[in-house]
């Protein structure tokens, strides 16, 4: 049972089934997906133990969360996650910031599988494409999973960075992927995604790059 | 005589099947006892063929036979030299079989067409549609079709209506599909439909409920937006009306009366949340206000939509609680283990404003206002993994963790009444 903070200003316990508690804990997630997300490994929020937050004066606000997730892959649940997100008081956007362990989520091992498909990949004699994941169907085609996942990590960066406590972010689409040519041994895609916000409804799209290098 | 019968034969021996072509049925009144006599003597007459429906007894009683084409007018020649009356029952035998048959084979295919639909697939409208019609020919004394009005493109909206009749019975609205990119809940819509009309007659709960109450579904209360998801856009919301400026369509979830045009709404016609130039604004609202009023006996009021797995009561438009809201939450928190208990699906329970967010003009304010106490929203699967493009290999599992909810929903109301 991992002992709670002591704050240094009045924290006030949060619902953990009201927004301002599942907004942070999205923040969260997408920190996880993108510091430890991979091709074969893509967390989402699967429930929330406890929350609080914090007004700090002339900084803003923060939150501990005490949430539990489920890897997608291999539907492995990782208890005993706590995170710290602090949303700045700031003129425009500016990224949370967070601190997130989970106990057990380096047990979950895909290295095998990720290193399977870097020279799955590798050795294609054309580079790889992908349009419209999933269809309007929800269907990936199999060989496509890990190019979706990949291009949920790369999004999973843009959401966090574009979060806050009046937003809500998921990877809604992925229009196409594209592998780009690079000369050394990382492997290099470019996405175009659709975001959707749930707070305003809207569909953002966003350009961005994955890396895939041969050690993960 | 000799060739007719031959010929009899010949068929009978091409075709399977035992054939009465031209085989006729006679009722015959015999008056007194003797008329009995000669008719049981035919009896005997083996070589007639004759087959007794009701045999000769006495003259109380009606004699039917059926007679071989081939023995028919002997047999009538008969009878009337002895002025025995008769009267022809069925004039060709085999037309009442192929009649009988081809009833058999429609009613097979209807409801081949019913239960060969398939439910764990996306549709068209047109197909949905199509789908409604075979639903209320397969059960005609549940099932009837509403048409509530047109959309803004000119498309009619169908409620179906499950009724075991009544007069003006105490009625549960559910709509689905109001904000078109959300698939899973039209889909939702039409299994629901099928789940009530199967299970009517053979589960006790539905059954009880439709004894006193009517169950008012709304598959697409969206159409226009569906259709556009369709042929050009998978992620539209919103309706498709042109209001001012390029940009079309009003969310028609910030459009109801219901502090219209208050937090969460925007007024920015190319917003996903525009609320519209003014309350009820959209014809697809005003047409589903007007039935309810209309209705004047709606006592639960629940709208489905996707996704975040959430089942939420009033109010969005202001994040202070109504009234009813224990009794609401409590309900939802029943309801909501219900559906968990399926497949393990977890949804959060409150208030929409404090659950998701403030969002003025919704429908369950709009219809908890008017009066309808008991009205819910459902955000159904999933959280966020593929939203909006859930895989319709999910969409049998949702409803039926959905149904279970509902269900729970729907018996309260009706242990409840007010």
């Amino acid at each position: 049972q991992p002992t709670w903070v002591d704050p240094a200003f009045p924290m006030k316990e949060l619902n953990t089934s009201h927004y301002p508690a599942t907004r942070a804990a999205k923040v969260a997630e997408h920190y996880l997906n993108y510091h430890h997300g991979s091709p074969s490994k893509w967390f989402m929020v699967h429930a929330i133990e406890r929350a609080t937050s914090e007004d700090i004066p002339e900084v803003g606000t923060k939150y501990h969360i005490q949430f539990s997730v489920q890897e997608q892959a291999t539907k492995k649940i990782v208890e005993n996650c706590i995170a710290e997100i602090l949303f700045r008081q700031t003129e425009g956007q500016s990224t949370p910031e967070v601190n997130c362990t989970c106990d057990d989520l380096l047990k979950i091992k895909t290295s095998d599988a990720d290193h399977a498909l870097y020279h799955h990949i590798k050795h294609q004699p054309h580079l790889v494409t992908g349009t419209d994941i999933p269809d309007s169907q929800g269907n990936i085609p199999k060989e496509m999973e890990p190019l979706w996942y990949l291009g949920g990590i790369g999004a999973s960066f843009i959401m966090w960075q574009q979060s806050n406590e009046s937003t809500l972010y998921n990877m809604a689409h992925i229009h196409n992927v594209k592998q780009l040519n690079s000369e050394n041994d990382l492997l290099a895609f470019d996405y175009v995604v659709l975001l959707h916000e749930m707070v305003s409804q809207v569909k953002k799209k966003k350009n961005h790059s994955s890396i895939c290098p041969s050690i993960i | 005589m000799k060739g007719l019968v031959f010929l009899s034969v010949f068929l009978v021996a091409v075709y399977s099947q035992k054939l009465f072509i031209g085989d006729q049925v006679l009722r015959i009144k015999a008056e007194n006892d003797e008329q009995i006599s000669i008719l049981q003597s035919l009896e005997t007459q083996e070589h007639l063929q004759l087959d007794f429906w009701l045999h000769p007894a006495n003259p109380e009683f009606p004699v039917d036979i059926r007679i071989p084409f081939s023995n028919v007018q002997a047999v009538k020649v008969l009878l009337e030299s002895n002025n025995i009356q008769y009267s022809v029952l069925i004039d060709d035998v085999q037309a009442v079989l192929d009649e009988e048959q081809h009833e058999l084979e429609v009613n097979q295919k209807r409801e081949r067409l019913t239960k060969s639909f398939n439910f764990g697939a996306y549709h068209k409208l047109e197909t949905i549609y199509g789908w409604m019609d075979t639903l209320v020919t397969q059960y005609p004394n549940l099932v009837s079709k509403i048409n509530i009005g047109s959309t803004y493109e000119g498309r009619p909206m169908y409620v179906l209506k499950f009724s075991t009749g009544g007069n003006k019975r105490p009625g549960i609205w559910i709509d689905t599909g109001i904000h078109s990119r959300e698939w899973v809940t039209q889909a939702t819509g039409v299994w629901t439909a099928n789940k009530i009309a199967t299970d009517y007659g053979r589960d006790s709960s539905i059954t009880t409920l439709l004894n006193s109450m009517d169950v008012f579904l709304l598959i697409l209360a969206n159409p226009d937006g569906y259709a556009f998801t369709h042929s050009n856009n998978r992620m539209w919301r919103k309706t498709r009306s042109k209001t001012s400026g390029s940009c079309i369509g009003v969310d028609p979830n910030r459009n109801w009366n219901a502090g219209f045009s208050g937090p969460g709404a925007s007024n920015n016609p190319c917003s996903d949340s525009y609320h519209g130039p003014y309350a009820q604004s959209e014809v697809e609202v005003n047409n589903i206000v007007t039935f309810i009023q209309q209705h004047g006996q709606i006592k639960s009021f629940i709208s489905v939509h996707s996704y975040s797995q959430l089942l939420m009561v009033p109010y969005g438009y202001t994040c202070d609680k109504p009234a009813d809201y224990q009794e609401l939450e409590n309900v939802g928190k029943s309801a909501a283990s219900a559906l968990k208990s399926l497949y393990g699906t977890s949804y959060q329970v409150g208030n929409i404003c404090d659950v998701i967010y403030p969002a003025s003009g919704g429908s369950i304010d709009w219809s908890y206002d008017y009066g309808i106490k008991y009205s819910f929203a459902f955000e159904l699967r999933d959280t966020g993994r593929y939203g909006f493009i859930l895989p319709a290999n999910q969409i049998i599992p949702t409803a039926q963790e959905t149904w279970l909810g509902l269900m729970h929903i729907m018996q309260y109301v009706q242990a409840h009444p007010y």
